[in-house]
C-alpha cells in the first residue's frame, strides 16, 4: 500500500531520512521540470529543486499535518522561483544553458531525425511563447498544465483566492492563443 | 448564458472546473453555438501545444548530491526538540506561561518590599562623606549659615577651608 506523502512528511518531522528520501524520489522530477519550466535554466533548475528539498526539511517543523504536502512543496519551490527571477533583473548574468546545449534525454529518443527535430523547434517554440507571457499567468499555467494540480492546489501554494487563479489561467490561456494565432500555428 | 459568459468559463470547463451546473449549460450551449464550440477548439489546442514541452530528466548525481547537503542539516525530531525549547507550546502553554509569569511578577515585587524594608533601617543611609548639614557643622561649633534653607550643605572643599575636615 502506497503511503502517503502527508504521512511520510510526519514521519520526516520526526527525523526519519528514510522518508525524506521517498518524497524525493517521488517529487524531485516534477519539481525540477516545474522550476526548470520556469526558469528556462538547467543548472539553475537543479539548484533550485535541491534547495526546495532543503528548505522542506530545514522548515519541516512549520508543516502542519492538516496541510497537504503537495501544493505546500510547490509553494516553497514557487517563492524560490520567484526570488530567483528577482535576482536575476537585479544582477543579470548569462545562463551556463547559452553555452551548453542541454539534450533532452526524452524528447531526443524519437524514432525518426525529422520527427526529434520537428519535437525540438515545437520545444523551442513553446518555450519561447511562455517566457513571453507574464511571470505570474506562466507560473500558474506550468502549474496547471504540466504539474496537473488542481484549482484549489495552485490557490493554497500561490496564495490567492479560487476566483483569482482561474482568471489568471483563462488570461494566460487567451495570450498564448493569440500568440499562435499570429504566428498562424493555431 | 450568453456567449461572453460561456467563453470566460470555457477554460476552467477543459480542466473540469466548473460546477456540475455550470458543465451542463456550457456543453448545451456549445453544441449549438459554432462561434463557442470554436473558442473551445483553440483552448484545447492551446493545452495540446503546450504538452510539446515534454519533461526533462535531472542530473545522474542529483540525488547523491542533494542527500549529501541534506546530511549537514541533520535530520532531526523536529517535534521533540521543539517542546522541549518552547516550554510555553502546546495545550495547557497557556496556563504554564500565566503562572511563570506571576511567579517571577512575585519574586520582583518581594525584593522591591524587601529592599525598602531594610534601606528604612540601613546605616548605610548617611550623608555622603563630603557633604555635611548645617546642624553638624552648628554642633561643631562653626559659624557658616545658610541664607535660604536650614539645610545648607558644605562641600568637602568648603569645609577643609573652614577646618573642619582634614
Amino acid at each position: 500500500m502506497r503511503v502517503s506523502d502527508e504521512e511520510l512528511m510526519r514521519r520526516c518531522c520526526e527525523g526519519d531520512t528514510g522518508a525524506f528520501e521517498l518524497l524525493v524520489m517521488r517529487y524531485k522530477d516534477s519539481i525540477f521540470n516545474f522550476t526548470y519550466r520556469f526558469l528556462a535554466d538547467y543548472h539553475q533548475a537543479q539548484d533550485l529543486t535541491q534547495e526546495t528539498f532543503l528548505r522542506l526539511l530545514k522548515n519541516s517543523e512549520r508543516y502542519k499535518s492538516r496541510d497537504k504536502f503537495k501544493p505546500w512543496l510547490y509553494k516553497i519551490a514557487a517563492n524560490l522561483c520567484k526570488n530567483e527571477i528577482r535576482n536575476k533583473k537585479r544582477h543579470p548574468k548569462i545562463s551556463l544553458d547559452e553555452y551548453i546545449k542541454i539534450e533532452n534525454p526524452i524528447a531526443s529518443s524519437y524514432s525518426s531525425p525529422d520527427e526529434a527535430y520537428e519535437r525540438k523547434e515545437l520545444s523551442h517554440l513553446v518555450k519561447d511563447i511562455l517566457a513571453s507571457i507574464p511571470e505570474d499567468q506562466r507560473m500558474i499555467i506550468l502549474m496547471r498544465e504540466y504539474q496537473d494540480l488542481s484549482y484549489e492546489e495552485i490557490s493554497s501554494a500561490l496564495g490567492c483566492s479560487l476566483g483569482a487563479v482561474k482568471s489568471k489561467i483563462y488570461r494566460a490561456r487567451q495570450n498564448i492563443k493569440e500568440i499562435l494565432i499570429k504566428q498562424e500555428i493555431a | 448564458m450568453k456567449c461572453e459568459k460561456i467563453k470566460s468559463l470555457l477554460s476552467a470547463y477543459i480542466d473540469g472546473e466548473t460546477s456540475v451546473k455550470d458543465s451542463r449549460i456550457i456543453k448545451k450551449h456549445i453544441s449549438r453555438c459554432y462561434e463557442c464550440s470554436e473558442e473551445l477548439r483553440l483552448m484545447q489546442e492551446v493545452s495540446d501545444f503546450l504538452g510539446n514541452w515534454k519533461d526533462v530528466q535531472t542530473s545522474d548525481d542529483f540525488c547523491e548530491v542533494l542527500l549529501a547537503k541534506a546530511e549537514n542539516i541533520s535530520l532531526q525530531p523536529h517535534r521533540r526538540i521543539t517542546n522541549a525549547v518552547r516550554p510555553f507550546a502546546g495545550p495547557g502553554g497557556l496556563f504554564r506561561f500565566a503562572f511563570y509569569g506571576a511567579a517571577i511578577l512575585l519574586f520582583f515585587a518581594g525584593l522591591i518590599v524587601l529592599s525598602k524594608f531594610t534601606l528604612s533601617e540601613s546605616p548605610m543611609v548617611e550623608p555622603l562623606p563630603n557633604r555635611i548639614s548645617i546642624q553638624k557643622i552648628d554642633q561643631d561649633k562653626t559659624n557658616i549659615s545658610s541664607p535660604d534653607s536650614s539645610l545648607h550643605y558644605m562641600t568637602m572643599a568648603e569645609m577643609k577651608t573652614a577646618g573642619i575636615w582634614e
